[in-house]
C-alpha cells in the first residue's frame, strides 16, 4: 500500500505480528467496570498518522508556547495572583476548582517548573486547522504506548523505517531523564513512583522505570525523615536519599497527613520535604487548577497575558455559561453542542446534545440553569478521520493526538505523540479507558 | 486583656506495637494581634524527627516520626495566652479562599431557601450564628468528624463542629467570606469549635454552639476552610493493632 509520499504496505501487512509482540511485552491498560479491575491490551493499529515537518515546526511552536503559559499561570496563582487582580480570570474559577490546593500557596517548586510533563490532547479539523481539546498537567499517560509500539514496528518491519524519513522517537526516556537529572540537581536517586500494579496504566510506569533507569518505587518504598525522602529499598534495609520523585499517585492521595488522609498509596509529609525544597515532585502538586476544564477557557488569555503574544494554536470554540452572554446562547443551542462538565476526566462527564431526547435535554438544560460554573460547552468540531484497518479493509475514524511536552530547563516537545482512535464509527470520544485504539505518530523529516 | 492557661494533651496507647509512625500536630496557640502567647511549650514522646512550620493557613504545624516498634504515643501542648477579647483580626490578604464551599460545607437545597435580613455582613453573620444554634440542637455521638452540612441538615443535631459548618455554609451562600476554627474554651474539656466571619476589614469570631461572639475565654488553635484543615492530630503508621486514645483539654483564666 502506498499512501501520499509514504511506504507502508510491509508493516500493514504485518501489523497481527506487532499486536502479537505488544501481548508478550504486556502493553496493556487496567480499567475499572463495576468496581472490577479488568487489564485489557490496547489494541494498536499500524496505519501511522503522519504529520508534515511544516505542520510540525508550527505544533511545536504553539504546544511550548501554550506549556510555558501555563507554568507561568500556576506559578502566578500560588503567588502574587496577578492574572485574578488584573480581571483577566474571575477567582471564583480558582478558588472552587477541585484542582486549587492551598497547600501549594507560596511553596517554590524548583526551577519554577510545575507541569514537567504536559499532555496535550488535539485534534485536525477537515479545515486544516489544529485545535486543541485539553490539557493534561497532572500526571499525564499514555507516551510509553508509542514508544514501543515504534520498538516493536522497527523490528517487525525495518524496511519501512528505512524507506521513509520519520523522525526518531525512542529519545522520550532520555528526555525524561534529563529533565528529572536536572529536577533533582545531584540531590539523591531519581524514582517513579507507581501506586502499584492496580493502577490503569501501571505498564507505563514500569515501561518507563525500565527505559530512563529510574528506581520504580511502591508506596511503603518511600519515607521522610529529617524533612527528606528517602528510598528504603526492596527490603527496608537501606536508605537512600531520594531527590526526585516522578509521581504517579494524584495529588490529593500523595500525603495523607496533608490530603486525603484515608490514602494507603502516599507518602507520609512528603509535602513538608517538597515545601522545604529536599525533594522535586515531577510533576508538581496543585496542577489541576490550570488543567481544569473550565480554565481551558482563558489558556489564550494565558498567553497574551503572560507572555504577551499571539496564542499560536487554536482552542475549540468555548462557551462559558458562567458569563451572561455565553449562559443564553448555551441554553438555546443546546442540541448543536458538546457540554462538558468541569471537574470530570478521562471523556467522562461528556454530553453531545445532538444525541439527547427532548427530556434529557430538559434535564441538562436545569442542571446548568442550577450551577452554571460546572459546565463548558463547546461546538461539535467535524475533525479529520484517520484509516484504520478492520478486516481486510481500511475505514476511517475519529481520532486526536496527545503530545507530551516536557518542560526541565528548558521546555521540550517530543517528535512523536500517542494517536488514539475510536473503534466506533458513530463516537467522538478517543479516550482510551472508554475503548479503541491507539497508533503511531509519525513526524516526517522531509520538507 | 485578660489572661488564660492552657493545656491539651493527648495519650495514644497501642495493643500492639506500630513502627512507621509518621504524624502532623496542629495543636499550639495560634499567634495573632487579638491573641498574643506569652509563653508555651510543646512535648512529643520518643520520636526520630520533630519539625516546626506551618501549614497554608498559617497555622503552625508540627510534622515528624517514629519509625521504630513502639506502644504508646503522647504529646502535650501547654502555655499561657493574653486575649484582647475584641473578636477581631485583620485581612489574612487572601480572604477569598474563605468565600467558596467546600465538600463538608456544601450548602443544601433548604439552606438556599434562608432569608437573611439585609445588612452589613457582621449583621448578617450575627443574625445566621443565631439561626443556626436554634435551628441545630447539641448532642453528641450522632455525627462524626467527616460529617457533611447535607447530613447534619437532615439529622437536625450535632455538635460544635457541626453548628459550626452548617453557619459556614449559610455565611458563604450570603457572600460573607467564612472560616472554621478550631481551639479551646474555659469550662469545656475538649476542643471546640467556632467561626470566624469577614466584615471587610476585620475578621469577627462569633461562636454558633453557643449563640455568642467569641472572644474572651477562646483559645484559638488553628482555621481553614473546614474542619478538615484543622484536625489536632494526624497520623499513620503500620502494624496490626487497635489503639485507645485520651485526650485533655483545659483553659483557665489567671
Amino acid at each position: 500500500m502506498k499512501r501520499k509520499n509514504v511506504k507502508i504496505g510491509d508493516l500493514t501487512d504485518n501489523m497481527d505480528m506487532v499486536n502479537k509482540w505488544m501481548e508478550r511485552y504486556g502493553v496493556r491498560f487496567g480499567v475499572y467496570k463495576g468496581g472490577v479491575f479488568k487489564e485489557q491490551l490496547f489494541p494498536f493499529d499500524s496505519v501511522p498518522r503522519i504529520i508534515s515537518n511544516d505542520d510540525w515546526l508550527y505544533l511545536e511552536r504553539g504546544l511550548k508556547q501554550r506549556v510555558k503559559a501555563l507554568n507561568m499561570f500556576l506559578w502566578d496563582i500560588y503567588h502574587d495572583k496577578n492574572i485574578i487582580k488584573d480581571g483577566v480570570i474571575p477567582e471564583e474559577f480558582i478558588y472552587s476548582s477541585k484542582g486549587y490546593m492551598p497547600e501549594c500557596e507560596q511553596v517554590d517548586p524548583f526551577g519554577g517548573v510545575y507541569a514537567h510533563i504536559a499532555g496535550i490532547d488535539l485534534v485536525e479539523g477537515k479545515d486544516d486547522n489544529w485545535y486543541v481539546l485539553e490539557d493534561n498537567l497532572r500526571i499525564p499517560s499514555g507516551a510509553s504506548y508509542p514508544m514501543i509500539a515504534r520498538s516493536i514496528t522497527r523490528k517487525v518491519s525495518p524496511q519501512t523505517f528505512s524507506e521513509n524519513k520519520v523522525a526518531d522517537n525512542r529519545d522520550y526516556a532520555d528526555l525524561l531523564r534529563d529533565m528529572m537529572d536536572e529536577m533533582n540537581d545531584g540531590r539523591g536517586i531519581a524514582v517513579i513512583f507507581t501506586p502499584g500494579r492496580y493502577n490503569s496504566a501501571y505498564f507505563e510506569h514500569s515501561y518507563l522505570a525500565e527505559k530512563t533507569g529510574a528506581t520504580l518505587a511502591f508506596p511503603g518504598d518511600l519515607f521522610v525523615e529529617n524533612g527528606m525522602v528517602y528510598y528504603g529499598g526492596m527490603n527496608k534495609d537501606e536508605k537512600k536519599r531520594v531527590g526526585c520523585i516522578y509521581r504517579r499517585v494524584s495529588d490529593e492521595y500523595l500525603d495523607p497527613l496533608a490530603f486525603e488522609d484515608s490514602s494507603l498509596i502516599g507518602i507520609p509529609n512528603v509535602m513538608e520535604a517538597y515545601k522545604l525544597g529536599n525533594v522535586a515532585l515531577v510533576n508538581g502538586l496543585g496542577n489541576g487548577v490550570a488543567d481544569d476544564k473550565g480554565i481551558y477557557y482563558f489558556v489564550p488569555k494565558m498567553v497574551r497575558y503572560y507572555l504577551e503574544e499571539e496564542p499560536i494554536l487554536n482552542n475549540a470554540p468555548t462557551y462559558l455559561p458562567y458569563f451572561r452572554e455565553d449562559y443564553e446562547y448555551v441554553l438555546a443551542h443546546l442540541d448543536k453542542l458538546v457540554l462538558k462538565e468541569v471537574s470530570e476526566a478521562g471523556g467522562y462527564g461528556v454530553i453531545f446534545g445532538r444525541d439527547l431526547s427532548p427530556e434529557k435535554l430538559e434535564e441538562l438544560k436545569q442542571m446548568i440553569i442550577e450551577n452554571p460554573r460546572a459546565w463548558i460547552a463547546q461546538e461539535v468540531i467535524d475533525f479529520k478521520d484517520l484509516e484504520i484497518i478492520e478486516g481486510d479493509g481500511f475505514v476511517e475514524r475519529k481520532a486526536d493526538l496527545r503530545a507530551f511536552v516536557v518542560s526541565g530547563k528548558e521546555t521540550k516537545v517530543w517528535k512523536s505523540g500517542l494517536t488514539r482512535f475510536s473503534r466506533n464509527p458513530n463516537s467522538f470520544v478517543v479516550n482510551s479507558s472508554q475503548g479503541g485504539g491507539f497508533k503511531d505518530t509519525w513526524i516526517l523529516l522531509d520538507k | 486583656m485578660r489572661q488564660y492557661l492552657f493545656t491539651y494533651q493527648t495519650f495514644v496507647r497501642f495493643t500492639n506495637p506500630v513502627v512507621n509512625h509518621h504524624f502532623r500536630l496542629r495543636c499550639q496557640p495560634m499567634k495573632s494581634e487579638s491573641q498574643r502567647v506569652e509563653e508555651d511549650a510543646l512535648v512529643v514522646s520518643t520520636h526520630s524527627w520533630l519539625q516546626a512550620g506551618h501549614d497554608a493557613f498559617g497555622n503552625r504545624t508540627l510534622v515528624g516520626c517514629y519509625l521504630l516498634p513502639h506502644l504508646s504515643f503522647a504529646f502535650a501542648s501547654s502555655g499561657i495566652v493574653s486575649l484582647t477579647g475584641e473578636v477581631c483580626g485583620h485581612s489574612s490578604g487572601n480572604d477569598s479562599l474563605f468565600r467558596y464551599s467546600t465538600k463538608l460545607t456544601t450548602p443544601t437545597a433548604e439552606l438556599r431557601e434562608v432569608y437573611v435580613p439585609d445588612g452589613s455582613n457582621r449583621q448578617k453573620a450575627e443574625y445566621i450564628c443565631d439561626y443556626v444554634h436554634h435551628l441545630l440542637s447539641y448532642r453528641q455521638e450522632v455525627t462524626n468528624s467527616s460529617t457533611s452540612v447535607g447530613e447534619v441538615m437532615s439529622l437536625r443535631q450535632g455538635v460544635c463542629q457541626d453548628f459550626a459548618h452548617v453557619m459556614i455554609s449559610l455565611c458563604r451562600l450570603n457572600g460573607i467570606p467564612a472560616r472554621y476554627v478550631c481551639g479551646m474554651m474555659v469550662g469545656e474539656g475538649q476542643t471546640h469549635a467556632w467561626v470566624e466571619v469577614f466584615d471587610g476589614r476585620f475578621w469577627i469570631g462569633l461562636d454558633p454552639t453557643n449563640a455568642v461572639a467569641a472572644g474572651y475565654g477562646y483559645v484559638k488553635l488553628s482555621h481553614g476552610r473546614d474542619a478538615s484543615d484543622c484536625s489536632v492530630c494526624k497520623g499513620v503508621f503500620g502494624g496490626n493493632t487497635c489503639q485507645d486514645t485520651m485526650v485533655s483539654v483545659s483553659v483557665f483564666e489567671i
